[in-house]
């Protein structure tokens, strides 16, 4: 299978100060993967540097085309992001915000094609927020916002989707919900990489991660080869309990 | 959509009214055949020129509410309009002897002005860009606007005094400075109109990338929007459309601030739906604030700014009491 993101020796830096150290990483295409880390690791830094967000050396690589020789409309049609937190305050129209991730493939003047609208549409059912379609974003709860911008991302129509803690706001069942979503986006192709902070996620719906500490690369590969005893304990200064975590699965009739 | 025709059958309908008591409001009397169509005449220049000077505001609120995605920003409150005073004021002072000297010889005379304003706006955006670059906080932009307009009128008082040596330029500055459309003619009316097609037109072809803006500039900018020309561009043309309004109608206050405020509720945020409702409605609440000052006053001229002041301040306090509340932007 192709490779949808590959890193080498990629370090972040904010102003002069090297946040991200070196990292290299490879993911397949159609996979599920997770940047995991305690507070502070770099994780969303690290992701922030992949989309041109902050200066970075080294290589980004997306389906094998560098990022930074992508021109800002290529890069967004290629890759979608999303913030942990959105700096959107306005009254906007659910639907508007979820257009706005077609920017990059409308012409200036140019309005919504039926295409176009058609993939809006497709977005905003797939995160289940097409009855919120006329709201106003400012008047949705936390994790509402999140599905809104969540559709954002889709509609882009991007094959690579970085996801900075896109399950922080979401109640269970809309987080399950989103992992299906994920899941059911990577079999059509499209490859997902996000921050997660649960690692009893991480392990159930990634396929691959990166154990990111301090900055720097801890340890990577299949989420369960990732994830061993030993790096938890050094990178998050906790062992594993001996007891089954809760697991919960969505109902049927609620998919 | 129904919401749409509503605004807009209001927007027209409120506005043949304010023309048409613009046409039949002031001292000289219409029932004078003799006199009729010239009173007509300036009354209808005075209308055009307060209608475009209104529109421009309004538009230019937009343009630095987005830009700044701060909801209490606008043209006065960000030294624009102090600036493009700065910048008219100087043109007056210091162009007859450009023009004398030869410098600014393939220049038309009353061309200075709105030049000289649309030059002072530029300049008093790029100031405050550059103080506040790299912080969202709308108090920082707001201090950062006063702080601005406050050096801008202490320069112009100096301009005002050093004019009073000469009587005829002393009265032409004094006059620009208070501002009003009292006596504006077919060139001013070309230069605010200028200023409108083509702030308005630009405004709506990078309305798309404004809308996006409104996510913050992390957010634009992996959605494909090139935050730094976008910010650039919509900075010249705000100039341009504060220039323009300026050079016509002088400083008039709160227009760019409440008129967007005024219209959002019924023309949501999205841009392209949002400016030209605006810019009606800017036309609007300048021609009858332009009334409202022949109404009250008929002896002597009250400055168009005052009334524009008196109703936009109490607003602009409610808008800020009401951000604090919400702490939302953008209504």
């Amino acid at each position: 299978m192709a490779d949808a993101l590959t890193l080498r020796n990629l370090r972040v830096l904010r102003g002069s100060h090297v946040c991200v150290h070196d990292v290299s990483w490879t993911v397949e295409a159609g996979t599920v993967a997770a940047v995991l880390g305690p507070n502070g690791a770099g994780k969303s830094t690290l992701l922030r540097g992949i989309v041109g967000l902050l200066p970075a050396q080294g290589s980004a690589q997306v389906l094998g085309r560098d990022v930074a020789t992508m021109s800002r409309r290529e890069r967004a049609r290629r890759v979608a992001w999303l913030p942990q937190e959105s700096a959107l305050r306005t009254a906007m129209p659910v639907r508007d915000v979820v257009a706005a991730g077609l920017f990059a493939r409308r012409s200036a003047l140019g309005g919504l094609t039926e295409n176009d609208a058609g993939g809006v549409d497709e977005a905003m059912r797939a995160v289940d927020v097409a009855s919120l379609s006329t709201r106003p974003f400012t008047q949705l709860s936390g994790g509402e916002r999140r599905r809104v911008l969540l559709a954002r991302a889709l509609a882009t129509g991007a094959e690579l989707l970085l996801l900075d803690e896109p399950t922080a706001a979401l109640d269970l069942a809309h987080a399950l919900r989103f992992f299906d979503t994920i899941r059911e986006l990577t079999r059509l192709g499209r490859t997902v990489v996000c921050v997660l902070h649960d690692l009893n996620d991480a392990l159930r719906f990634s396929d691959l991660a990166i154990v990111l500490h301090h900055g720097r690369q801890v340890s990577s590969g299949r989420t369960r080869d990732a994830l061993t005893d030993d790096v938890i304990r050094s990178a998050w200064g906790v062992s594993q309990s001996p007891d089954a975590a809760a697991r919960f699965d969505l109902l049927e009739s609620a998919r | 959509m129904k919401r749409t025709y509503a605004l807009w059958g209001t927007l027209l309908l409120l506005s043949g009214a304010a023309v048409a008591g613009s046409l039949y409001t002031g001292a000289g009397d219409l029932g004078d055949e003799s006199l009729r169509a010239t009173f007509l005449r300036l009354r209808a220049l005075r209308t055009a020129a307060g209608f475009g000077a209104g529109a421009c505001l309004a538009v230019a609120g937009v343009l630095v509410q987005a830009l700044f995605r701060n909801p209490l920003a606008g043209p006065s409150i960000v030294g624009a309009t102090a600036g493009a005073t700065l910048g008219g004021q100087l043109a007056l002072l210091g162009g007859q002897g450009l023009i004398a000297a030869g410098v600014a010889a393939r220049l038309a005379p009353e061309m200075l002005v709105p030049i000289g304003a649309i030059a002072g706006a530029l300049f008093a955006l790029s100031a405050l860009l550059l103080i506040v670059r790299g912080s969202n906080d709308p108090t920082h932009v707001l201090l950062a606007g006063f702080l601005l307009s406050s050096l801008f009128l202490s320069i112009g008082a100096f301009a005002l005094s050093l004019a009073q040596d000469t009587w005829e330029l002393g009265r032409a500055v004094l006059s620009f400075t208070l501002g009003g459309v009292s006596g504006r003619g077919p060139g001013h009316v070309a230069i605010v109109a200028t200023a409108l097609s083509a702030g308005l037109a630009a405004a709506m072809l990078w309305a798309p990338s404004l809308d996006v803006l409104l996510s913050g500039d992390d957010e634009a900018s992996t959605l494909g929007v090139d935050v730094a020309t976008t910010r650039r561009w919509g900075i010249v043309w705000t100039a341009v459309l504060s220039g323009g309004a300026v050079a016509v109608a002088g400083n008039v206050a709160f227009v760019g601030l409440i008129v967007p405020h005024a219209i959002r509720p019924f023309a949501g945020v999205m841009h392209r739906r949002l400016l030209p409702a605006v810019a009606v409605a800017g036309g609007l609440f300048v021609v009858t604030c332009d009334v409202a000052t022949r109404l009250i006053s008929v002896k002597a001229n009250m400055p168009l700014g005052v009334i524009t002041g008196l109703i936009g301040a109490p607003l602009f306090l409610l808008l800020l009491r009401r951000s604090q509340l919400l702490g939302e932007s953008h209504g």
